[in-house]
């Protein structure tokens, strides 16, 4: 459905962005994206083996600005790009699953400087995946592989740690995304346990995400979180298509979908272009191009759009939480 | 300590139902015994698949991927590090004999589809599998079903499920391939979402009982008004489906066999083998996982080692299983399946319905010259962790034995990285060879790099011998 | 052990005529190669992914080339260099893998196994005495030059060709010379070892000899052009190298791209064509430091042409093509017509191509090598008289 209401809350389907791209304008198997000033978004691509991996600029407006990062093991460049994410410098942090490290560059994508080691000692690294910084400019790191959460400061020196390898309250198996809110609790998708888990900066388990044992608001390897400016919870719920809410203690809300019936200005003009795809386009049922597949990454700007990034649909598609919504009449 | 005899049985075993096992991993298996370990290959669900949750987190641009070696690096990834080895053997055994290519059907991640099938029903029916890849999409394209309509007969599959995948030529009459042609009109392909600008979308089997034709056909002496299954069903119980599948089994798993287009003319190099494997059939009513039991309990299949050529894909991943250097997750598979490629296998893409030509036609100067190169720069890399296993292994076992002779240096090499065996004149160049490098050594850095080098000399050797090329 | 080059049959003369195919693989944009830079049409449907009007050679009154490709006008303005419009054939598929085999085998409505190529080999070494007759630069073989019982020889990297080359286990080449002399001995003609195991033995001594002659080709090779650092200008460079070396190769083989430019065309496709271009212009000036150009001709295709419309940033899969035959002995100019881009004159928004690529290859086969076109391309095709 474009609008989704649920527990007085109204989610509208507002416009996608984006369309699959080996280079240049669009993304290929993107797996993260953060929100920047002035409706600046860098979608962090993937790509596949040796080839796709970028950071592109755009912005809400659907403009091209540019991209940076490549290839490879050298200054700036990425291997298994997962997680970005800016310091309140608009400075861009990147982590590597591959590389075990995190690469910072400029707003507008030079190179700056790296950090990380391999291993699984206080500070080391092992498929570092998702990264977000708290209020005091710390940048807190999931150690994927070695199933714990580690904090640094910019320049990458180790300050905490948390979480163990189990499925009991607090443990973590494989956690992937990571997200912080405004009170610098932190909210980590537990992809090998199917929940999201929240906890404050001490490390201590505050609240779980995981629907109600009958399976309502279940989750499937749950891969990226967000909160909004009312404190709902939004999991990308990876293994199963969707974006699950929550609210703040944990009571599930509602599911988005995916809507992104009308393909974005850049995928309609390579749809134009080509008059074979038009007329098999119009023979089918578009339905599965417009559904969430492999949602991936989720974040909420200033105003609560809930904006969700899909890995194999190469797409970002936003929703408007309406806070002035008037019930249509029923008996239209 | 197993016995050498029953090492040397399981690592032929392994080669030939996997893609070879390291020293270690035959030593494990064979504390369980061959019959039982038979078994455990025939039942690969009672293994754990590759967790593809797990495999499309790490890669995930393999999923629904559009590009060829993306696809063919996504089954070598499996091929590589599936527990299941004998369920991706037999998708390379399927593929080989549906060979479907990427060449006409242009869309690999379709191809990479059909081959699940054969994972999934690689080991059951034949019936069963014929029948799943009739609704293959990437068949029907490949075979030209979509077209194939009552009043538009399109021949195209009815005659290679006939010629190449059932029968073999001289068993039916080119009526029969009319016929059957006849009862699979309106097998076809669902229209679908076209690939971009938001990836790619599956093609769905579909029936149209309006193309197809309800009259009456009359097929290999059988009357009615037959749909697909019909005429498969009437193919999976002929006497010479099951010698035709038997031979196939014999030609991947047991010694080489002429390419299956001289079938009509060239009788098995074992016919009493055909025979058994034939009866196997006709028992089981089609069971592969039973005449597969059979096939690996034979005595001809125990006595024929090193009596195929490997294919490249055996060659290449065989290679980096030994040595270690794949497993996991890591970027770089689409390099080995490019490799595939190059040596003459490009996966999902065979050069024509009739599949690869296979033992020694897989050779020429070219293509020699590249599988010896790759296998020899694999084994003259003492940075891999199984080539440092073979060479530990070498080391220990000159060591217990207390003899560093150049000759048992060179069988403690040639177990480590099989059991292989080498004729005698290969064995005295080895030897000789050996002799050269001088005495193994390590009291000193030094010396232990020496002998490291030493030692990993002669791995390179054997890996680029005539030997190593047989299976 | 090693064999030295003179021992090789030589089964043709220096001034044999040469051929020297380059595939541009993932289909070239025809429309921004040579432009229609006098029609509408073309500003029209390309209102991203143009050549600019200062970025454009005209030609004549209606087409151009890019200036990127200037070095190639210069050719052409020589005479030396043949334009071959609208080629392609009927019913042009719009998947790279099949155009790229109905090229490849000239097979247009049936899977295709034999290369036109090695038709062409064989009929020009029909006892199959020289392995270096057919050549390619790259890696495998492509299906052009793939046929059972024609050997040819496929070459990556040539300084680095050979059998336990590239090694992280050899330390020196005098460690892999007596690696080699063992590797010899290993295969050499064994008693009794079977038939499968003396063709191995045979096929390996054989991947020494090829080795061994080849290796002369950059052992004895010097030249005053410099070429790029790209690989178009190495694989060129190779091409040379073997070629002046006067080891029988009649044709080479190599590739270039990628050409596949659905997205944001405009600068890779610029730096492919600049790379080809100066690479093809150093190639002919180190052959002709060496009195070796006149008997080469090299011939550039794609599987196909980019769709006239473009999508934004690139351009996808369209059907007519251009072609190019480059040559001192070349009858330079432009060759066929331009298709129309009218729109009721497109299919499926493509150029309609109105040249069967058979009849180009029909004529570099008769006219410039010398051969029965007909078994080679599977029947008779319009020639032109580029040759």
């Amino acid at each position: 459905m474009l609008t989704t209401v649920a527990a007085g809350r109204v989610y509208d389907y507002s416009y996608c962005i984006g369309m699959y791209s080996q280079d240049g304008r669009g993304f290929w198997a993107p797996q993260d994206f953060v929100l920047g000033p002035n409706g600046r978004i860098y979608v962090l691509s993937r790509g596949v083996e040796q080839l796709g991996q970028r950071i592109t600029k755009i912005n809400l407006d659907h403009e091209f600005q540019g991209q940076f990062g490549s290839v490879g093991e050298g200054d700036g460049q990425m291997v298994w790009p997962r997680s970005i994410d800016l310091d309140r410098t608009g400075r861009v942090f990147v982590s590597d699953e591959y590389l075990n490290r995190v690469t910072i560059y400029s707003e507008e994508g030079s190179y700056r400087y790296h950090w990380g080691r391999s291993g699984s000692e206080d500070g080391q690294l092992n498929g570092p995946s998702g990264i977000a910084f708290d209020s005091q400019g710390t940048v807190w790191v999931v150690d994927s592989l070695n199933h714990r959460v580690q904090s640094f400061n910019q320049i990458g020196e180790f300050q905490s740690k948390f979480g163990k390898r189990g499925d009991g309250d607090g443990d973590l198996e494989m956690p992937w995304g990571i997200c912080i809110d405004r009170q610098d609790n932190i909210y980590v998708a537990d992809w090998g346990n199917n929940r999201v888990q929240k906890f404050a900066p001490t490390g201590e388990l505050l609240v779980k995400f995981q629907g109600s044992g009958a399976g309502v608001g279940s989750l499937k390897g749950p891969s990226g979180v967000a909160v909004d400016s009312d404190g709902d919870v939004y999991v990308t719920d990876w293994g199963n298509h969707r974006v699950q809410i929550y609210a703040a203690d944990g009571q599930y809300i509602t599911a988005l979908v995916g809507d992104a019936q009308e393909p974005s200005p850049w995928a309609q003009t390579y749809i134009d272009a080509n008059p074979d795809i038009i007329k098999a386009r119009r023979r089918t049922d578009l339905e599965p191009e417009w559904r969430f597949r492999r949602p991936v990454a989720v974040n909420v700007d200033a105003d609560d759009r809930i904006i969700v990034l899909e890995s194999y649909h190469h797409r970002l598609q936003i929703y408007n939480k309406l806070k002035d919504y008037e019930e249509p009449s029923i008996n239209l | 300590m197993p016995h050498q005899e029953d090492i040397r049985l399981m690592a032929h075993l392994m080669r030939r139902a996997g893609f070879g096992d390291t020293r270690e991993e035959l030593e494990e298996r064979v504390s369980k015994g061959y019959e039982a370990v038979v078994e455990e290959l025939l039942h690969p669900e009672r293994q754990p698949a590759i967790d593809d949750e797990l495999l499309y987190r790490f890669f995930p641009g393999y999923e629904g991927a559009g590009a060829l070696p993306i696809n063919q690096a996504n089954w070598v990834f499996r091929m590589v590090n599936t527990k299941r080895p004998l369920e991706e053997k037999m998708a390379l055994f399927w593929h080989q004999l549906f060979a479907t290519s990427n060449s006409k059907v242009d869309n690999p991640l379709e191809l990479t589809r059909q081959i699940a099938i054969f994972r999934e029903y690689g080991l059951g029916t034949y019936r069963d599998l014929l029948v799943e890849v009739a609704k293959s999409p990437a068949m029907i394209f490949w075979l030209d079903n979509q077209g194939n309509r009552d009043g538009a007969i399109n021949e195209n599959w009815g005659r290679e499920l006939l010629e190449l995948f059932s029968l073999g030529v001289g068993n039916y009459s080119e009526d029969d391939i009319r016929e059957a042609a006849r009862a699979f009109t309106g097998w076809t392909i669902a229209p679908k979402i076209p690939r971009n600008p938001y990836g790619r979308f599956h093609w769905l089997f579909d029936y149209k009982p309006e193309d197809h034709d309800h009259r009456e056909k009359t097929f290999l002496g059988y009357t009615g008004n037959f749909n697909g299954e019909d005429i498969v069903d009437i193919i999976a119980d002929q006497p010479a489906t099951a010698r035709f599948l038997a031979r196939h089994l014999y030609a991947f798993f047991v010694a080489d066999e002429p390419h299956v287009a001289s079938w009509n003319v060239t009788p098995p190099v074992d016919p009493e083998a055909i025979d058994l494997l034939a009866d196997a059939y006709h028992e089981s009513r089609g069971d592969i996982r039973s005449i597969l039991r059979v096939l690996f309990n034979s005595e001809f299949f125990k006595n024929a080692r090193f009596a195929r050529v490997k294919s490249p894909a055996e060659l290449i991943v065989g290679t980096v299983r030994m040595a270690g250097n794949y497993k996991g997750f890591k970027p770089g598979f689409n390099n080995l399946a490019l490799e595939c490629g190059w040596q003459g296998q490009g996966l999902l893409n065979p050069p024509s319905v009739e599949g690869w030509h296979t033992g020694s036609e897989w050779i020429d100067p070219g293509v020699l010259m590249r599988r010896v190169n790759f296998a020899a720069r694999i084994f003259g890399d003492v940075s891999l962790p199984g080539v440092q296993a073979i060479v530990k292994r070498v080391l220990v076992n000159v060591h217990v034995h207390g003899d560093s002779s150049p000759q048992a240096i060179v069988e403690a090499c040639l177990d480590a990285m099989g059991p292989l065996e080498v004729n005698s004149a290969t064995h005295s160049e080895l030897i000789a060879h050996a002799e050269k490098c001088g005495d193994l050594a390590w009291s000193t850095p030094e010396e232990f790099r020496a002998t490291m080098r030493n030692v990993t000399r002669i791995l390179t050797l054997i890996a680029a011998s005539r030997e190593y090329q047989f299976a | 052990m090693r064999l030295m080059w003179k021992d090789m049959k030589m089964a043709s003369t220096h001034k044999d005529p040469v051929l020297v195919v380059l595939e541009l693989t993932g289909a070239n944009d025809y429309l921004n190669t040579i432009v229609p830079y006098s029609n509408p049409l073309y500003w029209d449907n390309r209102p991203k992914v143009h050549i600019a009007e200062d970025q454009l050679l005209p030609i004549d009154d209606q087409l151009a080339f890019r200036a990127d490709s200037e070095p190639l006008k210069e050719i052409y303005d020589q005479g030396n260099l043949a334009i071959i419009h609208g080629i392609g054939f009927e019913n042009s598929p719009r998947s790279h893998f099949r155009a790229m085999d109905i090229w490849h085998t000239c097979e247009p409505d049936s899977i295709g196994i034999d290369g036109w190529l090695a038709k062409v080999v064989r009929d020009l070494d029909p006892a199959g005495e020289n392995v270096l007759k057919g050549v390619n630069l790259g890696q495998g073989l492509p299906r052009a030059l793939a046929m059972k019982g024609v050997p040819v020889t496929s070459v990556n990297h040539l300084p680095s060709y050979g059998v336990l080359s590239s090694n992280p286990g050899i330390s020196s080449e005098q460690d892999r010379i007596q690696l080699l002399e063992t590797f010899a001995r290993m295969y050499s003609p064994t008693i009794g070892a079977g038939p499968t195991m003396d063709y191995l033995g045979q096929a390996g001594r054989d991947a020494l000899r090829g080795a061994d002659i080849i290796r002369v080709a950059p052992e004895t090779y010097s030249s005053n052009v410099e070429y790029a650092n790209n690989a178009i200008a190495r694989r060129l460079r190779d091409v040379a190298q073997v070629h002046l070396a006067g080891l029988g190769t009649q044709v080479f083989y190599t590739s270039h791209g990628p050409f596949d430019t659905h997205y944001d065309q405009l600068g890779p496709h610029e730096k492919l064509w600049t790379e080809i271009s100066v690479a093809i212009r150093d190639f002919f000036a180190d052959l002709r430091e060496h009195d070796a150009s006149d008997e080469v001709v090299v011939m550039l295709f794609s599987e196909f042409g980019r769709r006239v419309r473009d999508n934004g940033t690139g351009t996808d899969h369209g059907a007519a093509g251009v072609a190019f035959a480059i040559g001192d002995r070349v009858n330079g100019g432009m060759y066929g017509t331009y298709p129309s881009l009218k729109p009721g004159d497109l299919t499926q928004g493509d150029l309609e191509p109105n040249y069967d690529f058979r009849g180009f290859y029909s004529t570099l086969a008769e006219k410039w090598l010398g051969l029965d076109p007909v078994p080679i391309v599977g029947g008779h095709f319009e020639q032109m008289s580029f040759v």
